[in-house]
């Protein structure tokens, strides 16, 4: 683990594997207090937590296969940005739309599953896609040489999940403590604006640097 | 250093016997059944989705125990309406506060205070609400609780229930815990405020507050209470960690000696089921403010951090 973090701040190219870090760590810190969105409509029962971790699940893994598609259709580093851009704002407006969405499904009376089920899908489905995508552009956009890619992809896939580890705990160590669930949201969305931001501006990710990609 | 060690273990048979003795003293030690006294012996085992379930039943009570032996519910077999646990016989003193009609019941375990209402107010129409559904089975099978008229067990998340329902409860009984800890969506601000909205204008509250660890968590539950209800009786139960507190949405504060008159009137009725309620006046005679534990809100309520979190200057006034 300090070896990687060790890579991330000494390597080439820090600003892609931040992102892989930092969009990992962002995840989990939404999953975790995202539990603490639902809970005032639809309780801490074990159907809530598996309705949200299965949501984030499934959404992560249909976001990497598109992220995957996107990344070998449309080259340079836009798409990584958009999709960094997108799952930020959303982190942003949970604590607003939360209540909204969560006061709606309820409504329904979709039951114990359903209920917390539909409302995982609305809220965190579109985090769960956009940061799903992320680690098919960085790999995209960090491989140099096909004979490398083995190395690259699991050294984004090793950093993205030590981000996961570092939210987690960092979330329900730290952060729950001392903030309230709102805060944390807005928190999560600013460093994905934030690296979003970055992406679109770094230059130094981009194909027209050519060769200067870390392998 | 290991293989001198396992020389002079392995290598003198007369070392090894003082070895199998350390050996059979430490397995003592560690009990099998940890937490559970000696005397009882286990009638039900389960894992279930919430819990932990064990009952438990020496020569004249039957335990109801969470996790690894906290206990949850007693019955005295003899006489399974009287109330075993301090805090149970206080949560029924809203029974002196109002005349319920129509009671609520978050949190069931082993349904002892379920019993005691069947036996002194059975023409009570009485909802209890308890997640975990292996505990309404326990309940039913080895504690005595009956499907009857006017009692009806709802399988549910206490709040979400209350969010649900259209009934107004002239009394409300809150006693919703995990083995060792308290669910954060029912300690908030808007979860009281939710439950003021489907009390009846005469209606009370009773919660117990137990106790959580040594941080500032039981304060923190009480300024949330505090805030949520316009009138807030608190009362220690002696000898005991737990505070039980009453709140109502009446005008009128009551005084202490008639609060006290009336706990004494309703022990001589019920008689010794209640044997463990001493009656007494509120801990203050005002509505309590609690400085420098934090309101717990849907937005902030960190519990299990607060269980441990030490803080000076918080104070009950």
């Amino acid at each position: 683990m300090l070896a990687l973090l060790f890579t991330l701040h000494t390597g080439r190219n820090a600003l892609l594997k931040s992102i892989a870090f930092l969009s990992g760590a962002a995840l989990m810190s939404l999953e975790i207090v995202g539990s603490r969105v639902l809970a005032p409509y639809f309780g801490t029962s074990v159907f809530v937590w598996g309705s949200l971790i299965g949501v984030v699940l499934a959404a992560l893994s249909v976001g990497a296969y598109l992220g995957g598609r996107i990344a070998d259709r449309i080259p340079g580093h836009r798409p990584l940005a958009t999709c960094l851009g997108v799952a930020g704002v959303m982190a942003i407006i949970i604590p607003w739309i939360g209540p909204v969405v969560n006061r709606e499904v309820f409504a329904l009376a979709l039951g114990p599953r359903g209920g917390p089920l539909a409302a995982s899908l609305v809220l965190f489905v579109v985090p769960g896609l956009t940061l799903g995508a992320i680690n098919p552009f960085v790999l995209k956009l960090s491989v140099s040489s096909v004979e490398r890619i083995g190395e690259t992809a699991g050294l984004v896939s090793a950093l993205s999940t030590a981000g996961s580890i570092f939210g987690t705990l960092v979330t329900a160590f730290y952060l729950i403590p001392v903030a309230g669930v709102s805060v944390i949201c807005h928190l999560t969305g600013a460093v994905l604006v934030a690296l979003g931001g970055l992406a679109w501006m770094g230059k130094s990710m981009s194909a027209e640097r050519g060769g200067k990609r870390v392998h | 250093m290991e293989s001198v060690f396992i020389k002079y273990v392995v290598g003198k048979r007369i070392h090894a016997v003082p070895l199998y003795a350390v050996i059979l003293f430490v397995c003592a030690g560690c009990q099998v059944r940890p937490g559970i006294p000696f005397q009882e012996r286990v009638l039900y085992e389960k894992d279930s989705l919430y819990n932990r379930i064990l009952v438990t039943e020496d020569q004249d009570v039957r335990y109801l125990r969470f996790g690894y032996g906290y206990i949850q519910s007693a019955m005295r077999l003899q006489q399974p309406s009287t109330l075993q646990i301090p805090y149970t016989a206080y949560l029924m003193m809203g029974l002196s506060f109002v005349n319920p009609r129509r009671g609520l019941m978050i949190g069931l375990a082993g349904g002892a205070m379920v019993r005691f209402l069947r036996a002194t107010r059975p023409d009570m129409e009485l909802d209890v609400v308890e997640i975990d559904p292996a505990v309404v089975e326990v309940a039913e099978r080895y504690f005595g609780i009956k499907k009857e008229r006017n009692l009806k067990i709802h399988v549910e998340d206490g709040r979400v229930f209350t969010k649900r329902v259209t009934k107004k409860y002239d009394w409300i009984i809150l006693d919703a815990f995990h083995s060792d800890t308290v669910p954060h969506h029912m300690t908030t601000v808007e979860f009281f405020q939710e439950l003021s909205d489907i009390l009846s204008h005469e209606g009370v509250v009773t919660v117990n507050i137990a106790p959580l660890g040594p941080g500032i968590l039981h304060m923190a539950l009480i300024r949330t209470f505090a805030t949520a209800f316009s009138q807030v009786y608190i009362f220690q139960v002696p000898n005991r960690g737990n505070i039980v507190a009453v709140g109502s949405n009446g005008s009128k504060r009551l005084a202490g000696r008639e609060i006290k008159g009336s706990l004494q009137d309703l022990k001589s009725e019920v008689g010794g089921a209640l044997f463990l309620l001493d009656p007494a006046e509120p801990f203050l005679n005002w509505n309590p403010t609690v400085t420098g534990a934090p309101l717990l809100t849907d937005d902030y309520a960190p519990v299990d951090a607060l269980r441990y979190f030490l803080a000076t200057g918080v104070e009950l006034r």
